[in-house]
């Protein structure tokens, strides 16, 4: 332990005093700016950093994606809605609150965004998809070969792809806490905040979703046993 | 049926929406499946959530997609064309923030309301501590190694799996037995005083999954690794196997997550203080809870774990830093 190095501002977390508030970004180096937290990257934005802003991009656009698609279930919809809600992150910056979770906010922003264009899509045609600027659609949009590369055991596969897709068969009440909770990996507060539903409730529709869903597999075991 | 009341006056039940919620690996998750095991309730209605939750974890991946090139490319333009026009930018914003304003209004008062009708509940401790843990300022390098000509004498080499250093850490050319394995690495040659928050971060470069080596990254309190697969008594690990990274305590999955290969360069950092520990991923907090290091001083350390598969692996530890708050 005796290499002792005073590197200060290059490895922190939340550091003691707020960081300057810089217009631009010339005296910040690039990994002080990428260990930051989002929040504190967030205030950066609101300073007008758009470099600060990519980084939370590039932390969360995965996660705003996939949450669009598993909800949605339309990638023309995945693109269009996943543009707008950065547009409207960056555009609506100046509304965040500090300390305020950053990742609550912005999947507040992100949720409202698909229940409008879920009702929109009730009265309006679907248009062509001439062009996707999505990856991984193919790699993980078949819930067989989800499974499949989960595990090698093929009665597993099977259960894990009807489970997979009997989620889209749920209420949508039920599918948008398991999706939160499960695949968005937020907590019951966070959910509470971003649905305006509170944390019992949302306990409830965990519980009865996920009850729901493995009664598919239940029953689907059921009806291959051998009759006797 | 199961209503919200139920669950809000039944703590058998949200320790087991909490289970569900955070999945298997998690602490929640251990202690309502071995409530389940001991208890006389239905557990055939129970394990039907299990079963179901654990698909689930396994499909994680399902519709997980990714921004494309075009599609970064299009929102940053946009972003350009709004710091641009901040005029339009400003006639938008304004119904917006005022709408904003008067929600936040109404949900103050909510809150408030809420606030003065409800009891405060009991402060979790060790939440705080976890919270207070992870706001701490490591500013000072304690020691700083990228292993680009040979490992420097405060590390210690561990194991059987020989080790090499050029340009990082890499594993170098051994055989495990049939159906064994090999570890080797580096630890600490001095420990680390427990009670000192310290934060232990190194940088792992992967060029593909791997299956068959495996890197390693543990704090354990024991001086005494095994001569063999260079592991000790009690350790907290991190582990990442193919695109599979876990955090192992006392030999228990506290928690298992993916991390896709596209980010070739990972950097795992622990922070610690006292029995207390949070493990995160390329900045996203992977587990955080008590360790079995007690008050132990500790020592740190990085090894490669080499199964008996053939696979090939092009995988190093670019630095490892150990940071103080001081």
């Amino acid at each position: 332990m005796q290499q002792r190095q005073a590197e200060k501002g290059t490895s922190s977390r939340k550091p003691p005093k707020p960081p300057p508030p810089p217009a631009e970004t010339g005296d910040l180096k690039p990994v002080a700016l990428g260990r930051a937290s989002d929040e504190d990257l967030m205030r950066r934005t609101q300073q007008g950093d758009k470099l600060a802003f990519s980084m939370l991009y590039e932390r969360y656009s995965a996660s705003v994606l996939s949450y669009l698609y598993r909800m949605l279930g339309n990638l023309e919809d995945v693109e269009s809605i996943g543009q707008e809600v950065f547009l409207r992150a960056f555009r609506f910056a100046p509304t965040y609150r500090y300390p305020q979770k950053f990742s609550t906010w912005l999947f507040t922003i992100t949720r409202n965004l698909a229940i409008n264009q879920s009702r929109r899509r009730r009265r309006s045609p679907i248009r062509n998809i001439t062009e996707l600027n999505l990856e991984g659609i193919d790699m993980s949009g078949d819930p067989y070969q989800v499974a499949a590369r989960a595990t090698d055991d093929v009665e597993r596969q099977e259960e894990i792809a009807r489970i997979l897709k009997a989620l889209d068969g749920l209420p949508t009440d039920q599918k948008e806490v398991i999706v939160l909770g499960v695949f968005q990996d937020l907590s019951y507060a966070q959910m509470e905040e971003i649905t305006g539903t509170k944390a019992v409730t949302l306990r409830s529709r965990m519980f009865h979703g996920l009850r729901r869903l493995g009664r598919v597999v239940g029953a689907a075991e059921k009806t291959d046993e051998p009759r006797t | 049926m199961t209503q919200p009341a139920d669950i809000q006056d039944d703590p058998f039940l949200v320790l087991l929406t909490d289970a569900l919620r955070a999945g298997p690996g998690s602490p929640s998750w251990h202690e309502a499946v071995t409530r389940l095991k001991t208890s006389s309730q239905a557990v055939d209605e129970y394990q039907l959530l299990i079963d179901a939750r654990e698909a689930l974890e396994s499909g994680k991946e399902y519709r997980a997609v990714r921004a494309g090139p075009g599609f970064t490319d299009k929102l940053m333009n946009d972003l350009d064309r709004e710091r641009l026009s901040p005029r339009s930018a400003r006639r938008i914003s304004v119904p917006g923030f005022i709408a904003l304003l008067a929600s936040l209004a109404i949900l103050a008062v909510i809150s408030v309301t809420i606030y003065r009708l409800y009891p405060r509940q009991a402060i979790d401790n060790t939440r705080e501590a976890i919270e207070e843990l992870a706001s701490t300022y490591f500013a000072s390098d304690l020691v700083s190694s990228n292993f680009d000509e040979g490992i420097p004498v405060i590390w210690r080499k561990i194991g059987s799996l020989p080790v090499e250093a050029s340009a990082g850490l890499r594993a170098g050319q051994a055989t495990a037995p049939p159906g064994d394995y090999l570890g080797g690495g580096v630890v600490t040659a001095d420990p680390q005083p427990a009670g000192k928050p310290l934060a232990f971060q190194v940088m792992l470069q992967r060029h593909a999954a791997s299956e068959d080596l495996i890197p390693q990254i543990f704090v354990s309190n024991d001086p005494d690794f095994s001569a063999d697969r260079a592991v000790s008594s009690h350790e907290l690990v991190w582990q990442l196997q193919g695109n599979t990274q876990k955090v192992v305590s006392d030999g228990r999955v506290e928690r298992q997550a993916s991390l896709p290969l596209r980010d070739q360069s990972h950097v795992i950092r622990f922070v610690l203080g006292g029995d207390l520990a949070i493990v995160e991923a390329d900045n996203r907090r992977l587990w955080a809870g008590h360790t079995p290091l007690g008050s132990k001083p500790r020592y740190l350390g990085v090894r490669f774990i080499r199964t008996d598969g053939k696979g090939v692996a092009d995988m190093s530890i670019e630095s490892v830093r150990v940071l103080a708050n001081h």
